[in-house]
């Protein structure tokens, strides 16, 4: 809705920003969705894990929906096993702590923190929109 | 003639008894040294199986939420609160500087723009900043 309504039309872009608080499957699944970033596949895997598909979970279910995306898999498991987006996940990570982030999710817009409601969202871009 | 004969059939009988037994050696030696051979094959069969069925259940319990929770919960549980036992990254580590630039490859998600980890134009004035997790 507010991808449709801001971001589609122009006046927002809206960036993901990895936090992982609950422990390691959330790292688990930051770092899969950053290794399919590596290919250009961040999004549907971000989708995917959004919809809290458990099936993501295990070997089997992951390499069945990287291949969906079309993602080389070899190249896929290979940054899994290196954990080569760990430190940029952690960087993150870091970035949010200092930034006063202590749950997910957190709202920035231009940078104030919000309320991660629709409304408070729409509104907060909706003001920054009509500021001077 | 008889005792011609005798001594045939007794000479018979010990060849028959010597054949026997010359047969039934190397039957039992060789019977006796397969069996730890196809045991120590069978062994390491049986140990490959077993590891890489442990393999299998270690990547399975790496990516089985429900077992890292259990895992994680009984961490908790076991240590006293005094050590640290916390196993999300730790940021203070994280050279920022250091880490290397994501890649940005452009491209559509549902009709919108993307570039990585972002939706939209560049040029747009206002920037939503999503922290989130995946669980």
């Amino acid at each position: 809705m507010l991808i449709e309504q801001f971001v589609a039309s122009g006046q927002a872009r809206y960036e993901f920003r990895y936090m992982p608080v609950l422990g390691d499957p959330a790292v688990y699944a930051a770092v899969a969705v950053a290794c399919a970033n590596e290919q250009g596949g961040f999004w549907p895997l971000h989708d995917r894990f959004m919809l809290a598909d458990e099936t993501l979970f295990s070997e089997a279910g992951l390499r069945r929906q990287v291949e969906f995306d079309g993602l080389d898999y070899d190249i896929f498991q290979q940054c899994m096993l290196d954990a080569a987006t760990l430190p940029l996940i952690q960087a993150s990570y870091g970035e949010g702590v200092e930034r006063g982030v202590e749950g997910t999710p957190t709202i920035f817009v231009n940078g104030v923190r919000v309320d991660h409601s629709y409304d408070a969202i729409a509104d907060a871009v909706e003001r920054a929109l009509n500021a001077p | 003639m008889r005792g011609l004969v005798g001594v045939l059939v007794a000479l018979a009988v010990l060849l028959a008894a010597c054949g026997s037994a010359d047969d039934v050696e190397p039957t039992g030696t060789e019977t006796s040294e397969r069996a730890p051979r196809e045991a120590t094959v069978g062994q390491a069969q049986q140990q490959q199986q077993s590891q890489q069925s442990q393999q299998i259940q270690a990547v399975q319990q790496q990516a089985d939420p429900q077992q890292v929770g259990q895992q994680e919960q009984q961490t908790v549980d076991d240590q006293p609160a005094a050590e640290p036992s916390d196993p999300e990254p730790q940021p203070e580590a994280v050279d920022h500087s250091a880490v290397a630039p994501e890649p940005s490859i452009v491209g559509t998600h549902k009709g919108v723009r993307s570039e990585g980890r972002t939706l939209g134009l560049a040029a747009a004035p206002v920037l939503i900043e999503h922290f989130g997790d995946f669980t």
